[in-house]
């Protein structure tokens, strides 16, 4: 544990300072440069938020070397994209990167393919205690995650291509937040997979990214839902690139807290001397994987609130209207709520606690669908 | 006694039970949708449950008394639970607590300790600078033979707590203050009476208005262009209150604009605001996401509808088209009605619903590619209403609409607003008129020339011996082909089950299937003035399939006459929605400190150190040194272990 911790607050070791100075500047003429060339598109709400998500990456990079990687990679793999591109939609249908790698689909596909493949690496290597395997298996994650970042990048050129009317940021839709939840709630267990240098719970995260990745699959295959559709009037805002991200930190959270919840059930009930006790890590550490992944996410979900609270103030008049979705989410907010409350307070663990939290996923799950599927309201976006 | 009271009130299980009662409730107002007619419940749930239902209050869940009160004790409990615990947690985090006993630092959880050689406040000065660079204050104290460093970082954790239960509270006070509370209270023990009827404003009576004075509002006016409003509607209940404005709102022009592919890509207002007392005028445009604020009222963009469109109609009549050929044109405002007689000189109400200048509608293969759309043009929606007061709706089509490779014009008509349109498909001839459709049907009227035509055209052929087959076929024909004008294909059946016998029916239908279209074909040939041998053309046969199914459908219409829309005048409407919420003035800064709040106690550890300093026996220094973490224990214990580590180093070096 101490050694983890170690690394943890050593910046120093992949790269060192230097290699952290010559990143953050590219960083930063990356953003410089998105600034001066896109100045036209953006109002000065964009701008600010654009200079938030670089101080973001600047801060998440210096924290952890790995996403420096991340970045690079997806950097020079959108920047093949676009060049493939042009200002040509049709080059998707017939030059060859685009069709197999780059375009917004195939990459899609190939992050489906990728996070579909860790699920049994990771189980593989717990069950066969293989520390290589456990390496091949987050080595899968972070490639799946660079090409869905990729496949969202390119799929937001793309969109511009479609109409220059029509562009907009794609995280706008139910295919494209799919696609979002997956990188999201990847990356967080990636982040704590090193803060807690345990690979023994990758299987467990791997199998709620693979849950979405298949509905994504059939979503896309049967409805069609991966077209670029324009956007109706109501979602033409700012508020989207934050509040939606924001909103996709909380549901990754939540989702990752279940699986560990799930594993946690497991180890309270292996015999003390057992295999599965050897395997798994200590109950101490699953809670506080699970505290630290809730209180996250509770953090991350109560500001999407707030910020979904304020758009709904300036698009349809009123902070809190009781529509389905909002109430949702206030349910999802005083579960997690009171989760936290029985933790600090009463100093509650053990398998309620890990129960409560599996049954916060599926909260969670109506918030993010079921209110879309079975309610009406005004984030269904009927009338306007 | 009431000590006792505000601990339950502040108590842990009372606020987990109230955030569970809250939760689950918001639950039960999703899942039964709130706000519908009484009628439609009615129906859904029966006499009995609706009754219960409806005296729980779950009709309208969010603004029922209990739900109200639900939060107020939620908003209570907050306030006992910071009022109790607030005061302890500010002393606890700014007390250093330096009067700690010595046997409690070996039980901390971190502890170590070690000797040193060196003078005792040699070693304090530097283990307190050590302290200092970590970023502790601390507080130090000389007890006899003993010095105690206590030393804190991070105290604006328990600050967090305060913030984050603080902001509840606001946060709610803010949003009952703007929720309808004084309204509901005016109209329960007050004057205020909520008017039920569908009144012009003007005639609102006193006691349903608001005046401008009402500080917390939401309320909605639709303004057609070129009108203005100086008042707004607030819905309460299954009624409404007008609320009077301190300005008024001119509406210059509505526009929708599309994307390329079709689909709403903008609604936009030009609005004109004029505001007597302070002598300004405004204008802006407002669209979705950009409303307009003036003097803490905020004006949105939230609907729109036909604000009163001119319609130019001719009206053809379907039933005695013979007797009455003329068409009738007629001029009429959506939202308005006119008189019209029918053709059987019935009298008729002609209401005009609605109007629409495109429907845009995808199909199949626009899908596939994310572009083509289709815009059938436009349509208009009205009702024709018998004097005993029941009717039929309609929806008609201006222009032609083209299915698989065929014009048709559309008419659309229900019973109730509960069925689906059931369309009638006028097929349109190769000059892109329904005349060709409408001399069919007339001449099927005019009983003398359908005989004859059905006569001179059935005796081309026969050789002389026939004659009488001819003549009893003819008159088959005639039967079948009124019997069908009259009721379609549904009398033609009945007729068979009266007159034929049952084991004949099957052929005696193919049979006289054959007699109808063989009728009706010749009728065609007589409107196209063509010989029976020249043949119809593909596309003839196919005009002639679609003009049977029409006449068909005719007898089920239910109108006297088709109703064309020959031109009209667009006149939009704007739904905006007026509102004035000083309660964001607290809603908005508990925001902030919510957020905060939570940032502190999450990601904030209150973090203490002491280290005690005691000359041992041996003349060396004992140092003790101990630490405890409230929350984010791993990475206080590594640096404990940092610390511990230099605070050995420290004094050797010194000495060194
Ligand atoms: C909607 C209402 C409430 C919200 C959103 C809320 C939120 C929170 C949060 C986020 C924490 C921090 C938990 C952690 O550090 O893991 C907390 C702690 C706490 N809450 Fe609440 N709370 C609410 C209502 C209440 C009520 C009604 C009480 C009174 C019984 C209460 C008493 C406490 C206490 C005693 C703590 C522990 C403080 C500490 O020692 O760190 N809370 N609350």
């Amino acid at each position: 544990m101490t050694s983890a911790v170690n690394s943890l607050s050593n910046p120093s070791y992949a790269g060192g300072r230097a290699g952290f100075l010559a990143w953050a500047v590219a960083v930063l003429a990356a953003a410089g440069y998105a600034l001066f060339s896109l100045q036209p598109l953006m109002n000065g709400y964009e701008v600010i938020i654009l200079l938030l998500a670089a101080a973001g990456t600047l801060w998440l990079g210096h924290a952890w070397p790995s996403f420096r990687g991340l970045t690079l990679a997806v950097a020079v793999l959108t920047l093949v994209g676009l060049q493939q591109y042009g200002d040509q939609l049709a080059n998707a249908d017939t030059r060859f990167l685009l069709v197999y790698v780059l375009a917004s689909q195939s990459a899609i596909m190939w992050m489906s393919a990728l996070f579909i493949l860790a699920t049994p690496t990771y189980f593989a290597a717990l069950l066969a205690r293989s520390p290589f395997t456990g390496q091949v298996a987050s080595g899968l994650t972070w490639s799946a995650v660079a090409m869905g970042l990729t496949g969202l990048l390119v799929r937001w050129r793309e969109t511009y291509l479609v109409g220059a009317d029509i562009g907009y940021i794609p995280i706008s839709n139910l295919y494209e937040v799919f696609v979002l939840f997956c990188l999201i709630t990847a990356l967080i267990y990636l982040f704590y997979e090193r803060r807690f240098q345990t690979r023994a719970l990758g299987g467990f995260a791997m199998l709620v990214i693979s849950a979405a990745v298949g509905f994504l699959l059939w979503y896309s295959h049967s409805r069609g839902a991966h077209v670029i559709e324009p956007l109706v009037p109501a979602l033409q805002s700012y508020w989207m690139k934050i509040h939606v991200p924001a909103n996709f930190i909380g549901y990754g959270c939540f989702s990752l807290a279940a699986m560990i919840g799930v594993a946690a059930l497991l180890r309270y009930r292996a015999a003390p001397a057992g295999r599965l006790a050897q395997l798994l890590p200590e109950p101490a550490l699953l809670e506080e994987f699970m505290y630290r992944a809730i209180a996250l996410g509770f953090a991350f979900f109560t500001l999407a609130t707030i910020l979904g609270s304020l758009w709904a103030a300036e698009a349809w008049g009123g902070y809190w209207s009781w529509d389905p979705k909002e109430t949702w989410a206030l349910i999802v907010w005083l579960n997690y709520a009171a989760w936290l409350h029985m933790r600090m307070t009463k100093g509650w663990r053990g398998p309620a606690m890990a129960w409560w939290a599996i049954v916060g996923l599926f909260v969670t799950l109506f918030a993010f669908l079921g209110v879309n599927m079975f309610l009406s309201g005004l984030h269904s976006y009927g009338e306007l | 006694m009431s000590s006792r009271l505000l601990r339950f009130l502040g108590s842990m299980p009372l606020a987990v039970t109230l955030l569970s009662a809250v939760a689950i409730a918001s639950v039960i107002g999703t899942l039964l949708q709130q706000n519908q007619p009484y009628q439609d419940y009615l129906i859904k749930f029966g006499p009995f449950w609706h009754q219960v239902y409806l005296s729980l209050g779950l009709y309208d869940v969010y603004s029922s008394l209990w739900f109200l009160l639900l939060l107020a004790f939620l908003v209570a409990s907050t306030s006992v639970c910071l009022l109790l615990n607030g005061p302890a947690i500010v002393a606890s985090a700014s007390d250093y607590r330096e009067h700690l006993h010595s046997k409690i630092l070996a039980h901390m959880p971190e502890h170590q300790q070690w000797r040193v050689f060196a003078p005792l406040s040699l070693v304090q000065g530097q283990l307190q600078q050590l302290l200092q660079q970590y970023g502790y204050r601390l507080r130090s104290r000389a007890d006899g033979e003993r010095v105690l460093i206590a030393a804190k970082k991070g105290s604006a954790n328990r600050f967090g707590y305060i913030c984050a239960h603080l902001a509840v509270v606001v946060i709610c006070i803010g949003g009952l203050l703007d929720g309808n509370i004084p309204m509901k209270w005016q109209s329960l023990f007050g004057s205020l009476a909520i008017e039920t009827r569908d009144l012009p404003a003007s005639q609102v009576p006193a006691a349903s208005r608001l005046d401008t004075d009402n500080s917390a509002f939401r309320a909605n006016i639709s303004i057609p262009e070129g009108s203005a409003a100086d008042f707004a509607f607030i819905n309460v209940g299954r009624g409404y209150v007008l609320q009077e404005l301190p300005f008024q709102i001119r509406l210059k022009d509505f526009r929708i604009e599309h994307y390329s592919t079709g689909q709403p890509k903008s609604f936009q207002s030009d609005l004109v605001l004029r505001d007597p007392e302070r002598d300004t005028t405004l204008e802006k445009t407002i669209s979705v996401n950009e409303p307009l604020r003036y003097r803490g009222f905020n004006i949105y963009q939230a609907s729109f509808e036909d604000g009163g469109s001119k319609l130019d109609l001719t009206l053809r009549p379907l039933i005695e088209p013979a007797a009455n050929p003329e068409a009738l044109d007629v001029s009429v405002r959506v939202n308005d009605s006119v008189k019209v007689t029918a053709p059987d000189s019935s009298e008729l109400k002609l209401e005009i619903e609605d109007f629409r200048a495109y429907n845009i509608n995808r199909t199949a293969a626009s899908v596939e590619r994310g572009q083509d759309f289709r815009d059938d043009g436009p349509s208009f929606q009205f009702k024709l209403r018998r004097v005993d007061g029941s009717a039929r709706e309609y929806r008609n089509y201006m222009r032609p609409v083209t299915l698989e490779g065929r014009d048709y014009l559309l008419s659309g008509t229900r019973g109730s607003q509960a069925e689906p349109f059931r369309y009638l498909y006028i097929p349109v001839d190769a000059a892109g008129s329904a005349d060709t459709f409408f001399e069919m049907l007339h001449l099927l009227h005019d009983d003398d020339r359908l005989a004859q035509v059905i006569r001179d055209r059935a005796g081309q052929r026969p050789s002389e011996d026939e004659r009488e087959l001819t003549q009893q076929l003819t008159g088959a024909t005639l039967t079948i082909l009124k019997l069908f004008r009259d009721g379609g294909y549904g009398a033609i059946a009945e007729h068979m089950d009266t007159s034929v016998p049952e084991d004949q029916r099957q052929f005696a239908s193919e049979a006289y299937i054959k007699l109808l279209h063989g009728g009706l074909r010749s009728l065609y040939l007589e409107v196209l003035d063509q010989s029976a041998d020249s043949g119809l053309s593909e596309s003839q046969s196919l005009f002639l399939d679609d003009a049977i199914s029409a006449l068909a459908g005719v007898p089920n219409y239910g109108a006297p006459f088709y109703i064309a829309l020959n031109d009209y005048e667009q006149r939009q409407a704007s739904g905006l929605l007026i509102a004035r919420s000083p309660g964001k003035l607290l809603v908005y800064p508990g925001f902030a400190l919510l957020l905060a709040g939570i940032f502190l106690l999450f990601y904030i550890a209150q973090r203490r150190v002491w280290i005690e300093l005691r000359e041992a026996d041996d003349g060396r220094v004992q140092v003790d040194i101990a630490g405890e973490s409230n929350r984010l224990q791993d990475e206080f214990r590594q640096e404990f272990e940092q610390l511990a580590s230099q605070a050995r180093q420290a004094p050797e070096q010194a000495s060194r």
